[in-house]
């Protein structure tokens, strides 16, 4: 009884053992798991502190954006963003102060950047916008650059921080967990140990005696004797031998005991096994919750890497200010988005047709491009007309371009309209060579991308455009005649070529020479300087007015006309004036010369008319008898005839004008006759005038117009009676000689300074002596009878030497057929 | 009778003056140039004076300044007889001291009316 009471107890202690040996393992395994669990809480922590971090940054970003866009374009939409960031920013920064409040250095730093963000809001991006809004200059975007960087700078330092404070965790949860496993193996395998070593120890202390004492029984049964050896140990034989079922019983209720144990024992095995189910269960779910993180974390760092990607888009758009550069930094950044490799854009040429230009090329030859867009021009003219990007995808061999210097296939085209307003001002084709569309978070990109660009281009162009007008406008005042010259408090602003070479010409000075000058220096140097002094006295008292003037320049005689006139600005606000100076010195002597012809002209008709007049009129009243009649009438017919044939000389002048040549009509003559017959009408007309007349005895044959030669020759006569007012002998000579004709007309009369001889053959010209000494003429009769001694092919000439007559003189060629 | 002087290089002019004028009425002087017209006009003094403006010599309108320089032609009247017909023309007679202007060509209507005008309607009867 003692042998199987002190079994009973080892084996209730050896149980109690194993049970406090497995309980102790699962305490270990669950404070594992719960190390593993807290580990994971603070590295999500960790990632919501730096989410809020990020949120702060990006409401910062759009703080500067804004202004800086508002600033570009004074668009009031870019205030919207940056009126919100300004509202949530300050509780934003006191959220992720909350956050970190349990770690002193990481609060430290968030205070550091709130008081950074209120002094950048307050004396920096509150005051552009406030400069802009009142179109004052604003702060250098420079100081607004420096700030935000520093910020940034410090954001990027906090989210390190919280990044390595977020990996140490996460680290830790998984040590946690991995310790968690190894435990739970551990406690396994330590069970399995222990329910195997009681086995053995149960097959020793009970088993193997049994069968000793059946093996001593069968022994003992067959009557062996040495069955005490083999119960050495114990002295139990005694007892086995009383009752064998007793033993046998012992023996079942031992062997009993142990199957209950061992169902317990696998009771428990059953359970660890559960609970390592559970662990996994709980693994699998701190995977999934680290994927979901580490997801978060990546969007979020897409959206900074977004927002400086649409900073340094806006940073490059605004350095480079030439259309060029900005189509050139447009493309570079539409295709990084779409992932093309190449790429053209065409921009608005500002004229109402819609056409565009090209503007930039990526990658592509500009020579083979269309240099110039219409309206409906396929994929992109329907971009242009949409204002929506149109895409089209081909196969390998639909669409080749030369890029990069190879031919290169292009398997997907998009054609992004930059809209601004309500306009397209341009369009970039964008071309990608790998298969497929681009993402939609591709397509949002180019969209807010191509928004961005159009503001750019839409500025380029109106610079490009300004410029043009500034060319254009200095091209125009350069190619004008007439002098050109802007003043205004500053002095002289502007002023084109012909404006220097004119003021040299007035004022003998060059305008920087001009300026310092006084007014009454100025005056000195024009014909009336009381008008000019008056001129100046009126602009200032008027400034408003536009004023006339003509300058005559003292000495040289030059004639200017200033026109002068208050230049304005699109506001309305004066400028200065502009001056434009002409010379009219020749517009003037013209006049002059016309106004001079129009009183001779009438002179020469009235005097001949008033002879008509009176005496018809006179016939009328009177009624004479007949000799006196007829006498008038014979002054009248004169009279008559003379003036037509003034009239025929005007209009003579005047065909000449018109179609440069005397219409003739020649034939075959003899000068002999012609010329006796006009020194016969003339030595007629003159009685203190004699007529020597000498002509030879062989014809003087020529083709010519017998009227016109006529008109020659009295023209001749005319005048060497007129200009020989003392009467005397006028000398008529022909002659032949080598192929020509000759008639030459000498006076003993005033003769021609030699200053004047020059001018003889002019239009209009007349003799000095002709107006005060009363000669009449017309101006036209020498000018006229060298008209048609040119038109037979002749030549007209003369010697003179004032105060001893002239001598006029023409030859024509000889009729070849009396040579 | 009235003295008038037609002074005119053109004989015709001064014939058609003279005739129109009507002898009979007038004692009529004639000179074909500016320095005749000042002589005759200091002998003769003559009531009225025709004066052609282009005239060799003396023009018509320095015959008028002389005659008006001269204080023995007290009360003579002066009329230019002439084919200037420009505006100036008639302003320049009028500072010289011409009476009146009568541009060729003329009716003789006209010039009777001149005449009785400067001279007054008894002159004419």
């Amino acid at each position: 009884v003692s042998a199987r009471g002190g079994l009973t107890t080892r084996m209730v202690l050896l149980g109690a053992a194993l049970a406090v040996a497995v309980g102790l393992a699962i305490g270990a395994m669950l404070l594992t798991i719960g190390d593993m669990r807290h580990a994971a809480r603070m590295a999500r922590h960790s990632e919501q502190v730096i989410a809020s971090a990020n949120r702060a940054e990006k409401q910062l970003l759009d703080l500067e954006t804004g202004a800086r866009g508002y600033e570009l374009t004074r668009d009031a939409r870019f205030l919207a963003p940056w009126r919100a960031a300004q509202a949530t920013l300050p509780r934003q920064t006191e959220d992720l102060a909350a956050l970190v409040a349990d770690n002193p250095a990481q609060a430290a730093l968030v205070q550091q950047i709130a008081a950074g963000t209120r002094a950048y809001l307050d004396e920096y991006s509150t005051p552009l916008v406030d400069a802009v809004r009142a179109r004052r200059s604003p702060p250098p975007p420079t100081a607004g650059k420096r700030r935000i960087d520093a910020l940034r700078a410090q954001f990027a330092r906090f989210d390190a921080t919280e990044q390595r404070l977020a990996d140490r965790r996460r680290a830790a949860a998984d040590r946690a967990a991995a310790r968690a496993i190894t435990v739970g193996v551990i406690v396994l395998v330590a069970g399995v140990a222990l329910l195997l070593a009681f086995a053995a120890w149960l097959g020793r202390s009970v088993a193997a005696p049994v069968r000793r004492v059946a093996a001593a029984a069968d022994r003992l049964a067959a009557g062996d004797l040495s069955a005490r050896v083999e119960v050495r140990g114990r002295d139990e034989l005694a007892r086995l031998a009383r009752s064998f079922n007793g033993m046998a019983d012992a023996l079942q209720e031992g062997r009993d005991e142990l199957d209950s144990q061992h169902h317990e024992l696998e009771v428990q095995t059953a359970e660890l096994e559960d609970q390592q189910q559970q662990l996994a269960t709980a693994n699998d779910e701190l995977r999934a919750q680290r994927d979901e993180l580490e997801h978060i974390t990546a969007s979020l760092a897409d959206e900074t890497e977004r927002q400086r990607l649409f900073a340094d888009f806006a940073d490059a758009l605004a350095i480079d200010a030439a259309l060029p550069d900005r189509a050139a930094t447009t493309l570079r950044a539409l295709a990084g988005a779409a992932g093309a490799q190449v790429g053209a854009l065409y921009a608005a040429d500002g004229r109402a047709d819609g056409r565009h230009d090209l503007v930039g090329t990526l990658g592509l030859d500009p020579a083979s491009l269309p240099a110039r867009l219409g309206r409906d021009d396929g994929l992109p003219g329907r971009a242009i007309a949409e204002r929506q990007t149109v895409a089209a995808a081909h196969d390998e061999t639909t669409l080749r371009v030369t890029a990069f210097g190879r031919e290169t296939a292009v398997r997907q085209e998009l054609h992004v309209p930059l809209v601004y307003g309500d306009r397209a001002v341009g369009v970039a084709s964008l071309g990608r060579t790998a298969p497929g569309a681009v993402d939609p978070r591709g397509r949002e990109l180019l969209g807010h991308l191509a928004e961005m660009a159009a503001i750019s281009i839409s500025n380029a162009l109106a610079t490009t455009r300004a410029q043009r007008l500034a060319v254009i406008n200095r091209a125009v005042l350069d190619s004008v005649r007439d002098g050109i010259l802007m003043t205004s408090d500053d002095g002289v602003v502007l002023a084109n070529p012909p404006a220097h070479r004119l003021t040299k010409a007035i004022l003998g000075v060059t305008i920087e020479e001009a300026e310092p000058l006084e007014p009454t220096d100025v005056a000195a140097r024009f014909a009336d300087a009381e008008a000019f002094l008056a001129a100046a006295d009126a602009m200032a008292a008027n400034p408003d007015e536009p004023r006339f003037d003509e300058l005559e320049v003292a000495g040289s005689g030059r004639v200017f006309e200033r026109y002068s006139a208050p230049v304005r600005g699109a506001g309305g606000e004066r400028l200065g004036r502009t001056t434009v100076i002409r010379e009219i010195t020749a517009e003037r002597e013209a006049e002059r010369v016309k106004n001079e012809l129009m009183a001779t002209v009438s002179h020469e008709l009235r005097t001949p008319l008033a002879s008509i007049v009176g005496f018809t009129e006179l016939l009328l009243l009177r009624d004479p008898e007949p000799a006196v009649r007829r006498s008038h009438l014979e002054t009248v017919h004169a009279e008559a005839r003379r003036l037509a044939e003034l009239i025929d000389d005007f209009l003579d002048l005047q065909r000449l004008a018109e179609r440069g040549r005397l219409p003739l009509e020649r034939r075959r003559l003899d000068l002999r006759p012609l010329v006796s017959e006009q020194a016969r009408v003339f030595a007629a007309q003159s009685g203190a005038h004699t007529l020597d007349v000498r002509l030879p005895a062989a014809a003087l044959m020529t083709d010519g117009d017998p009227s016109r030669i006529k008109q020659v020759l009295a023209n001749l006569l005319s005048n060497a009676i007129k200009y020989s007012p003392d009467g005397g002998e006028i000398g008529v000579e022909g002659w032949a000689r080598d192929g020509v004709v000759g008639v030459a007309v000498s006076d003993p009369g005033l003769g021609i300074p030699s200053a004047q001889q020059p001018r003889l053959f002019e239009r209009f010209y007349r003799a000095p002596g002709a107006t005060e000494r009363a000669i009449g003429g017309t101006g036209l009769g020498l000018a006229l009878s060298r008209e048609i001694v040119e038109a037979h092919d002749g030549r007209i000439g003369f010697e003179s030497v004032e105060g001893q007559g002239s001598r006029f003189w023409f030859e024509l060629p000889s009729s070849p057929s009396y040579e | 009778m009235a003295k008038v002087l037609i002074a005119d290089d053109q004989a015709k002019m001064r014939k058609l003056v003279r005739l129109t004028l009507e002898s009979g009425r007038f004692d009529i002087f004639e000179a074909p140039d500016g320095e005749t017209a000042l002589d005759v006009a200091t002998r003769e003094r003559p009531d009225l004076v025709f004066l052609d403006w282009t005239m060799p010599g003396q023009s018509g309108v320095e015959v008028c300044r002389a005659l008006r320089d001269d204080p023995g032609n007290d009360g003579m009247r002066i009329v230019m007889l002439t084919a200037r017909s420009q505006p100036e023309d008639r302003e320049t007679a009028h500072e010289m001291g011409a009476d009146d202007y009568i541009t060729k060509p003329f009716s003789p209507i006209q010039l009777l009316e001149k005449v009785r005008d400067v001279l007054g309607p008894e002159a004419l009867l």
